[in-house]
C-alpha cells in the first residue's frame, strides 16, 4: 500500500493491522462525503499541538456502537451527525486500536491513496 | 484551525492529558504558565469551552467522583469561558459565560463521568513539577489504600497527623541541623524552617499535597527538605529494629518520641501510608510505603528504642498518692523533698499492686514531653517505670 507523501515515516506504525471488518465513523452528510473524511492533520493545516503526527494523519473510527453513544451524550455536535459504518472484507488501508479512557473501542484508521474513505461508509439508519 | 487558542487570556497552554480523542482531542485538560488548569470540552469546529478547575476538583472530575455535567454546570468560579478560534488559529473571542446561562444542550447528560480511576495522577507530577520550579519542597501523602473507595477522611483523626507529622519533621530538622535538644521549646527560626503548608486535597484513596513554606536556597537544600529526607529514610527502614535503633539514636530521644506519636496516629487511623516526595533539588525526592501492618511494628519498636534512649532518674521517696484504677501515682523524693507525679507505665503495674502509701521506695522514672496543641509549648512528665520497696 502506498501512502500520502505527508504521512510521518514509519506511519501507519509497525503494528497496525490490516483494516478489515466493520467499524463506524459519525458523518456530517448522508451520503458521506470527502468533508467527511479528512484527517485531522490535513484539516489543521499541520497545526496539532498536543497529538502524535501518525495518529492525526489517520481517521477516528470506533468497533463499539457504545461508545457511538457515549460521544453523543458528552458532545452536542455529535448528536446532529449520522452515524456511519464502513464493512470491509479486504484489506483497506491499516488499522490500530488506540483508546482512550473514555472511548475504549476507538480505532485510527490509515486510508492508503487511491481509496475514498467515502465511499466505503454507509449511514445507518438509526431510530432516535 | 489551531487545538489551543494563542495570544488570549487563557495564556500559553499546554495539554496534559487527553481523556477523549476523536479526530483530535474532543475532551482534555491543559494549563498555562501560571498552573492554572482548564478542562477543555469541544462544542463544534471552531468552539471550545474551557472550565477553569482548582487541583482538587480536576482530581475529583478524573477519577470520575463528580460528573462531566457538575464540572461545568457548577463550576467553581460559577462561570466558564467560550474560546471562539478562526480556521486560521487566531483566538477570535474569549466570552465568560455564568454556568446558570449554559444551554443545555451545550452540557454533558448529566450521568457522563470520567473513570481514570484512583492512581495518582501524571497532572499530580506536574503540579509537583509546579512546586519544583518555585523551589519548595512539595510532600505528597496517600492514605487509605488498604480501605479501597474510601475517599474521606475524619478531620478528628486527620488533624492530629498532620499535627504529629509537621512535629516529627520540626525535631527531626533540629536533630539534623545539629542544635538538637531532648527538652524546651524548639527554636522559632527552625519551625519556621521547617513548616509545611497543605497545599490541596485528592479525590479517590484521600491524597493530600504539603509544601514547605521554605524556599530553596542558592545550595539547593534547606531545612525542610533535610527533615524529609530523615522522614523519608524512617519510613524506608519500616520496622526493622535495628535500623530503627541506629537511626534514632543518630536523630536523638526528641525526634523519636514524636516519630512515635505519628506512628500512633497511623495505626489509630488505620491506613496504609504511601508518601511521594518532590524535592526542589533534582534527585533527591523518592518514594516510600508503609502498610499498617508494618506500621503497627514499627510503632512497637520504636516505643522500645525510646524508652532506651530516654533520660531516667532514680530517686529514693515516700509514696504519697496511689490510684490503680486510673494508673496514676504521687511520690515525695526524700533527699530534696521534691514531689513526682504522673502516669503509671505498664511495666510497673506489678510493682505498685500491693504498694502502700508512707512506705519508703526507689522509684525509677522516665522523662515524656507533652506539647499543648495550641501554643505549642512543651512539659515534662514523669512517668512510673518501677517501684521497689527499701
Amino acid at each position: 500500500m502506498a501512502w500520502p507523501e505527508y504521512f510521518p515515516a514509519d506511519c501507519p506504525p509497525d503494528d497496525a493491522t490490516d483494516a478489515v471488518g466493520n467499524f463506524y465513523r459519525f458523518a456530517e452528510s448522508d451520503p458521506v462525503t470527502g468533508k467527511d473524511c479528512i484527517c485531522l492533520w490535513i484539516r489543521q493545516n499541520g497545526n496539532i499541538q498536543g497529538a502524535n503526527k501518525c495518529g492525526a494523519c489517520g481517521l477516528s473510527v470506533f468497533t463499539d456502537l457504545k461508545d457511538a453513544d457515549r460521544l453523543r451524550k458528552i458532545f452536542k455536535t455529535y448528536r446532529k451527525k449520522h452515524l456511519a459504518a464502513a464493512s470491509l472484507a479486504t484489506p483497506t488501508g491499516k488499522i490500530k486500536s488506540t483508546p482512550t479512557s473514555a472511548i475504549k473501542s476507538h480505532h485510527t484508521w490509515w486510508v492508503p491513496i487511491g481509496v475514498q474513505a467515502e465511499t466505503l461508509l454507509i449511514v445507518v439508519k438509526e431510530h432516535k | 484551525m489551531r487545538l489551543l487558542p494563542t495570544n488570549s487570556v487563557l495564556g500559553t497552554l499546554e495539554i496534559v492529558e487527553i481523556y477523549i480523542y476523536y479526530d483530535g482531542p474532543r475532551l482534555f485538560a491543559c494549563r498555562n504558565k501560571a498552573q492554572q488548569i482548564f478542562l477543555a470540552i469541544w462544542m463544534n469546529d471552531n468552539e471550545w469551552l474551557y472550565v477553569p478547575v482548582s487541583p482538587s476538583r480536576f482530581q475529583s472530575v478524573r477519577s470520575g467522583a463528580i460528573t462531566l455535567f457538575e464540572a461545568i454546570r457548577h463550576a467553581e468560579d460559577k462561570s466558564v469561558l467560550e474560546v471562539k478560534m478562526s480556521l486560521e488559529g487566531q483566538t477570535l473571542s474569549v466570552r465568560d459565560i455564568p454556568c446558570e446561562d449554559l444551554p443545555a444542550d451545550w452540557l454533558p447528560d448529566p450521568g457522563e463521568r470520567l473513570a481514570y480511576g484512583d492512581a495518582k495522577s501524571n497532572f499530580l507530577s506536574s503540579a509537583s513539577q509546579l512546586e519544583r520550579d518555585s523551589g519548595r519542597e512539595v510532600f505528597f501523602i496517600r492514605l487509605y489504600e488498604n480501605q479501597p473507595g474510601r475517599s474521606e477522611v475524619p478531620a478528628k483523626r486527620l488533624g492530629p497527623l498532620l499535627f504529629t507529622f509537621q512535629e516529627a519533621l520540626d525535631a527531626l530538622g533540629q536533630s539534623i541541623a545539629g542544635e538538637s535538644t531532648n527538652r524546651g521549646p524548639i527554636p522559632a527560626g527552625m519551625l519556621v524552617a521547617t513548616q509545611m503548608s497543605l497545599v490541596s486535597t485528592e479525590a479517590g484513596s484521600f491524597g493530600l499535597t504539603l509544601a514547605a513554606s521554605s524556599i530553596q536556597s542558592l545550595f539547593g537544600n534547606t531545612v525542610a527538605a533535610d527533615a524529609l529526607d530523615g522522614f523519608v529514610s524512617l519510613i524506608e527502614i519500616g520496622s526493622d529494629i535495628q535500623k530503627l535503633t541506629e537511626q534514632l539514636v543518630k536523630l536523638k530521644t526528641r525526634a523519636a518520641s514524636k516519630y512515635r506519636k505519628f506512628l500512633r496516629e497511623v495505626v489509630s487511623t488505620n491506613t496504609d501510608l504511601t508518601i511521594d516526595w518532590n524535592s526542589a533539588r533534582p534527585g533527591r525526592g523518592r518514594k516510600a510505603r508503609m502498610p499498617i501492618s508494618t506500621a503497627v511494628d514499627a510503632l512497637a519498636a520504636v516505643e522500645g528504642i525510646e524508652t532506651k534512649l530516654s533520660e531516667q532518674l532514680q530517686v529514693e521517696c515516700v509514696l504519697v498518692g496511689l490510684n490503680i484504677r486510673k494508673r496514676t501515682y504521687e511520690i515525695n523524693e526524700v533527699r530534696e523533698q521534691k514531689k513526682y507525679s504522673g502516669r503509671i507505665a505498664d511495666e510497673a503495674v506489678s510493682d505498685v499492686q500491693h504498694a502502700r502509701i508512707n512506705d519508703r521506695y526507689t522509684a525509677t522514672l522516665r522523662e515524656n514531653f507533652e506539647t499543648n496543641p495550641v501554643t505549642g509549648e512543651e512539659k515534662s512528665k514523669w512517668e512510673l517505670v518501677a517501684l521497689k520497696q527499701l
